[in-house]
């Protein structure tokens, strides 16, 4: 009952969807039906471009993902840890920081070409930011008597960053984590869409030059599928990594 | 009783303060403690009593390692003590566990990180969970545990390494009456025998006076060593004891001292208050 209950907006919106369709005062062409939509669905499903393009976009924003979460773990430790990197290093990402990643596209592809270190790049950039920021925060934010506790049963400089500094700021890293998964998705489909000859971002802009706003909405519905099943799966992981908390 | 594999009785440390002055650069220098002279004997049991911010526990964090004193030296067994080290268990207020380990796994830290084997190391962990009478948790995470169950994980990962010396921070402030006694039976119990020194930091009179050797008083700050009491009671001590006639003798002296030094320090803070009126 409880499940059933949480697909009941889903639900709700596909009705009145078709009963605004099915009115018959809307062009069809401009607001195609439920029906049209899933049809467009089915025959891109079959033809194998949609698992291609999914496939494509999802292995884009997995590699950004790791990369620039990787790069802001390492960064956000050493600038939270060394005050000379941070007074450096730290200071030029607080000035890179509010540059946003759309704005780097154009930059992107003149540099890095259309290939895929242009996209990975991108969402790199995007990644990078709140995981460095929360890394930052979380590894400076350690509770000195944990830390002293670690000391003071025996532990050496390393055993305290690796036992004890690291999983300590985790709930911090993680969290920057989850944020950036829905920044990578905004930033996949933006460099599909400006430079890109596959993935789903790719292919919304093709439908909209060709105007098929059936295809349009069955991908953005995939694109949404996708960054939900992403979110879900990290909480997953994380819970079973780290079962002293719960996302 | 402890550890059964290891002898029963080990010597315990001997602690010495000499001219032991700390204090902190915050907004303005705060001297936390100021020539604090204090002498611990081997296998004896002191408390610390104290006001809130007297700098009892700046005392336990100096020989602790954890806090280097800005004059004067903390000596443990004829040794300057510049860094934390696994000779001195350290039981702390907030209790201070991992949170992403389980119980057995912060009990069996101090023994892994002196490089006891994962084996020999959950062994120990495990003997000490039982001692402690927490068998049944050893695989929940500390955030799972009530707060007298996460004091007394703390105090098994503090004796893992069984060290000569423990130092204890108010660790049964923030627990309830009941569970504060129950504690403090354990804590007696477990540390009766094993020789160990152990100097015990709090502000509550009946806790010092029931698990005390000697309670030492430390004035307001910046703290010195206000006057010694030995707690001459006999051991082992049952909480019966509390209602006894000698020990209402010790605590009401002890009771006259701190409202002295509470009355002496209220004054000179009010006094300090008017004087900038009154120039």
């Amino acid at each position: 009952m409880a499940k059933l209950i949480r697909l009941l907006p889903i639900a709700v919106i596909l009705f009145c969807w078709w009963a605004l369709a099915r009115a018959g005062f809307l062009n069809s062409a401009l607001f195609p039906s439920p029906l049209a939509t899933g049809h467009a669905f089915v025959e891109m499903l079959l033809s194998g471009e949609l698992i291609t393009d999914s496939l494509i976009t999802a292995g884009r924003v997995l590699l950004g993902f790791v990369l620039g979460s990787a790069l802001g773990i390492l960064i956000g430790v050493l600038t939270a840890r060394i005050k000379l990197v941070d007074q450096t290093v730290g200071q030029l990402i607080q000035i890179l920081r509010p540059v946003p990643p759309i704005a780097l596209v154009p930059l992107a592809v003149v540099w890095l070409g259309l290939g895929e270190i242009s996209k990975t790049s991108i969402i790199m950039w995007g990644v990078f930011f709140p995981v460095w920021v929360s890394t930052h925060l979380g590894v400076s934010g350690v509770n000195k008597e944990v830390i002293w506790a670690a000391q003071s049963l025996g532990a050496s400089g390393r055993k305290v960053l690796f036992r004890v500094v690291l999983p300590a700021a985790g709930r911090y890293v993680v969290s920057g984590m989850r944020v950036a998964i829905a920044i990578a998705f905004i930033c996949v489909v933006v460099a599909e869409m400006s430079g890109a000859l596959d993935g789903l971002g790719y292919r919304i802009n093709k439908s909209y030059v060709v105007f098929r706003v059936d295809r349009m909405i069955a991908d953005l519905a995939v694109l949404g599928l996708l960054g939900a099943l992403s979110d879900f799966g990290f909480a997953r992981l994380v819970n079973r990594l780290m079962p002293w908390f719960r996302l | 009783m402890l550890t059964p594999s290891n002898p029963p009785t080990q010597l315990g440390s001997h602690v010495q303060l000499e001219h032991v002055t700390v204090s902190f650069s915050a907004r303005e220098e705060i001297t936390a403690i100021k020539d604090l002279v204090l002498e611990v004997r081997p296998g004896e049991f002191l408390c610390i009593l104290g006001t809130t911010g007297c700098g009892k526990s700046t005392i336990l964090n100096v020989v602790a390692g954890f806090v280097r004193p800005t004059m004067g030296r903390a000596i443990v067994n004829g040794v300057e003590i510049t860094s934390p080290g696994p000779n001195r268990g350290m039981v702390f207020q907030q209790h201070a566990l991992f949170p992403w380990q389980t119980v057995l796994g912060n009990v069996a830290f101090g023994p892994r990180c002196r490089g006891l084997g994962r084996e020999r190391s959950l062994e120990i962990a495990r003997e000490l969970i039982n001692v402690v009478g927490l068998r049944n948790f050893a695989a929940a995470y500390p955030g799972e545990l009530s707060g007298g169950m996460q004091q007394r994980v703390g105090l098994a990962r503090a004796l893992a390494n069984d060290p000569a010396l423990l130092l204890m921070d108010e660790p049964f402030g923030s627990l309830d009456a009941q569970t504060r006694t129950a504690m403090q039976e354990l804590l007696l119990r477990i540390w009766s025998g094993t020789g160990k020194t152990v100097i015990f930091v709090t502000h509550d009179v009946d806790e010092a006076i029931f698990l005390a050797d000697r309670i030492v008083v430390l004035t307001a700050r910046p703290g010195q060593v206000k006057i010694e009491v030995p707690v001459g009671l006999p051991r082992p001590r049952e909480y019966e004891l509390v209602t006894s006639r000698p020990y209402i003798e010790i605590k009401r002296q002890l009771l006259e001292l701190i409202r002295e030094e509470t009355l002496k320090a209220m004054s000179a803070d009010i006094r300090a208050a008017a004087e900038p009126a009154s120039s």
